[in-house]
């Protein structure tokens, strides 16, 4: 197939979910709502500190309680936007005149991902500032790293949760089937991301040897499921 | 039943004598032969370390006959292999229930905590996980013909998971060192040739059960699967009636 | 132009295998206990033929092993001597189906659905439009799909799957909810696109619609077929746009 011809179909089924979301408006906005809300009522159960240039052993602690609410918060958010991009294939059927065309599965895999990575992002867009705000945190510099460390995470999130995606389509409670086949697999890319954003709001550097391991792993990660996903996606779907 | 089916009814019957058989001998060894441990490592509570350890090593191996079988099953459609992972599945989440449930308990008295978050105790869980999730997706397809080609997916890039989780998990605790680890109980607590004998008659008598269990429970599957191909059959309007001559004249237009 | 059924003899003719299209043999499906199709042997060749039979018989179940969509439990169907897959890319251009959804996102416009599948399809969108014009839903093209009525979603199916101008077309049941005007354009866009090369099988109901053009019909039940057959009569040849 011409390469050309496989960008072109990719990106029409790509631009084609997003499409969709804005007409309907009905995955995008309530995302973002429920993240803006539940990181807003993580938020009191967080006492008012600000994060001290010498850190001491209860910032430290608080540090790390904050990077896991946000990527909880995002966790979660993301996981409702994953399922609801596959519910816009079953609505009329689409899904069997879209795997009878002629487009690699590969690229039907990719388009998916693509709009799913867009919703992820609007999330950590939303998410990131509030919590910022809400915790008082001031990451000066930092926010190049982390940005950084966000599309690392989001690549692995999003690969291995529309494989998930497809396959919960596929099932009934699939609303609860999700979480419960990501979460434990998403296990290292979210250890890795709380500690990674944690240092961050420490002021930490990224020079060290804990840093680099981080990134390594989120690396092995990306790359492993990014594979392992966009082979299975057809397995799952045909 | 078929000569094929009696041979492995009779198969499956042998294997469960030897498993009971090898677990009176474990047991003995275990309770009566082996010497109690010392009382850092818990007294006689060490004494589940002879069931926890070979649960643990045969749920590994379970889990990794679904990987193989699911694979296998994705590439040839052949039910044995379906039947297989789903089988392994139910089994190896069985075993490492048991290891989530003995560890803590040894753990509590021991370490003074039921858990912590050691590398292998953290796969060991996210494994469980990963498999409870098979199973229920082989119960919650909406379409029953593709549940199988759905669980080995999940079979699949749920194992392959388990070393990334593993080293994470490692790296963190490297970084954040605390508590006890778990790395070598047999070690520490000086395992002399009595102890190494229960430890080994314990595997053996795990392996053997695994296997017996496995017969059974394919068996049980191919059986369930007689049942629904009779059901089909007798829906069937006539299974002697001789097949129909095809058209020669095929439907369509006359050429 | 009077119409009569001819059961199938077993009088054989070389010729007929060659221009063999469809061949189906022992095709079963099962779902756990329920049969959906019983080890069905049928061939099809060129022309449109009916696919008749009460609810239930397994109508469906063909068109969509067929389309390749469904995989059956045993048995072998072939298109031009080759097993049908889904996952040959050659087999997915060729075919064409619409089942009872109609396949279409319901945010999307008419159009801009069919300039997707168009692409998708490696065409130019406006073959979308043109397909659209003819099911005579030109003054539909801005309309949302999910805002279209029972009967023109269904037309809007079957120019989806004229799309691509497919060898073999499936469609089920493409006359459910049309008033006797859609169902004209629905006939007309079919005769237009059949040609020598080309194989529909249609399921429906209305078995004097279909009778009225097309070359044969099939009747299922319970899985197996019952009648098959050639219309014998004098036809005038199909117009063509």
């Amino acid at each position: 197939m011409r390469p050309s011809g496989f960008l072109a179909k990719t990106s029409a089924l790509a631009i084609k979910d997003l499409r969709v979301e804005l007409r309907g408006r009905d995955t995008l906005p309530p995302m973002l709502a429920f993240a803006f809300t539940v990181a807003l009522v993580l938020a009191f159960a967080v006492p008012e500190l600000p994060a001290t240039a010498r850190p001491t052993k209860l910032t430290v602690a608080l540090a790390y309680v904050e990077a896991g609410f946000l990527w909880i918060t995002v966790l979660f958010a993301g996981l409702i936007g994953f399922a609801r991009t596959f519910e816009v294939e079953r609505e009329e059927g689409a899904i069997d005149a879209l795997l009878l065309a002629p487009v690699d599965r590969s690229g039907l895999f990719i388009a998916k991902a693509a709009a799913n990575l867009v919703f992820v992002a609007c999330v950590e867009a939303v998410v990131i500032p509030s919590l910022a705000l809400f915790f008082a945190i001031d990451l000066g510099a930092g926010w190049l790293p982390l940005l950084g460390v966000i599309v690392l995470v989001d690549l692995g999130f999003v690969a291995a949760g529309t494989l998930f995606a497809a396959v919960a389509a596929q099932t009934r409670s699939r609303e609860l089937v999700l979480p419960l086949l990501a979460l434990p697999t998403l296990v290292p890319v979210f250890i890795a991301a709380i500690e990674l954003t944690a240092d961050l709001f420490l002021g930490a550097a990224f020079d060290d040897m804990a840093g680099r391991g981080w990134f390594a792993i989120l690396l092995a990660f990306d790359v492993i499921y990014g594979v392992v996903a966009a082979l299975t996606f057809e397995l799952a779907l045909d | 039943m078929s000569s094929q089916g009696a041979a492995r009814r009779s198969y499956s019957d042998v294997l469960g004598l030897a498993a009971w058989a090898s677990v009176a001998v474990a047991l003995y060894l275990v309770f009566f032969v082996a010497r109690e441990a010392d009382i850092s490592m818990g007294g006689q509570l060490q004494r589940i370390f002879y069931f926890h350890v070979p649960a643990a090593w045969i749920s590994y191996l379970s889990f990794a006959i679904v990987f193989l079988a699911s694979i296998a099953y994705l590439r040839t459609a052949s039910r044995r292999w379906d039947l297989l992972a789903h089988s392994a599945a139910e089994i190896g989440v069985v075993f490492c229930t048991l290891v989530l449930i003995t560890g803590p308990i040894w753990a509590r008295p021991v370490w003074g905590t039921w858990w912590q978050w050691d590398a292998r105790l953290t796969s060991t869980l996210v494994l469980w996980l990963t498999y409870v999730g098979y199973l229920f997706i082989r119960n919650l397809s909406t379409d029953g013909a593709r549940a199988g080609r759905l669980a080995a997916v999940i079979g699949i890039t749920g194992f392959v998971d388990v070393p990334i989780v593993h080293f994470s998990v490692q790296w963190w605790r490297t970084l954040h060192p605390s508590g006890p680890t778990v790395s070598n109980p047999a070690a520490d607590s000086g395992l002399g040739g009595a102890e190494l004998a229960a430890f080994f008659a314990s595997l053996a008598a795990f392996t053997l059960l695994f296997a017996w269990l496995l017969s059974l429970r394919t068996r049980l599957g191919r059986l369930a699967d007689r049942v629904d191909s009779l059901a089909v059959a007798t829906e069937s309007r006539n299974p002697a009636e001789p097949q129909r001559v095809p058209a020669r004249n095929p439907v369509g237009e006359a050429t | 132009m009077g119409d009569e059924w001819r059961n199938a003899t077993s009088v054989t003719h070389s010729a007929w295998l060659l221009s063999l299209v469809i061949s189906i043999r022992g095709l079963t499906v099962t779902y756990g206990r329920t049969l959906a199709l019983d080890r069905l042997d049928l061939d099809l060749g060129p022309g449109v033929i009916g696919l008749f039979g009460p609810n239930g018989s397994g109508k469906s179940t063909l068109l969509r092993v067929l389309s390749g969509l469904l995989r059956p439990s045993a048995g072998t169907v072939e298109l031009c001597g080759r097993p049908i897959s889904s996952s040959d890319e050659g087999f997915r251009r060729r075919v064409g189906y619409a089942g009872h959804e109609s396949g279409l996102y319901p945010r999307l416009t008419l159009e801009e659905n069919l300039s997707l599948f168009a692409r998708l399809y490696d065409l130019p969108a406006r073959r979308g439009v043109e397909v659209a014009g003819e099911v005579g839903l030109s003054n539909r093209l801005q309309t949302r799909a999910g805002e279209l009525s029972a009967g023109l979603k269904r037309r809007a199916a079957v120019a989806r799957a004229l799309l691509h101008g497919p060898d073999l077309l499936l469609l089920d049941e493409p006359y459910a909810n049309l008033d006797d005007d859609a169902a004209e354009e629905v006939t007309r866009a079919i005769q237009g696109w059949s040609g020598p090369e080309r194989t529909a099988l249609i399921a429906t109901h209305g078995a004097k619609r279909l009778k009225a053009y097309a070359a044969g019909g099939v009747i299922l039940k319970q899985g197996r077929v019952v009648v098959e057959g050639r219309y014998n009569r004098a036809r005038e040849p199909a117009p063509r746009a």
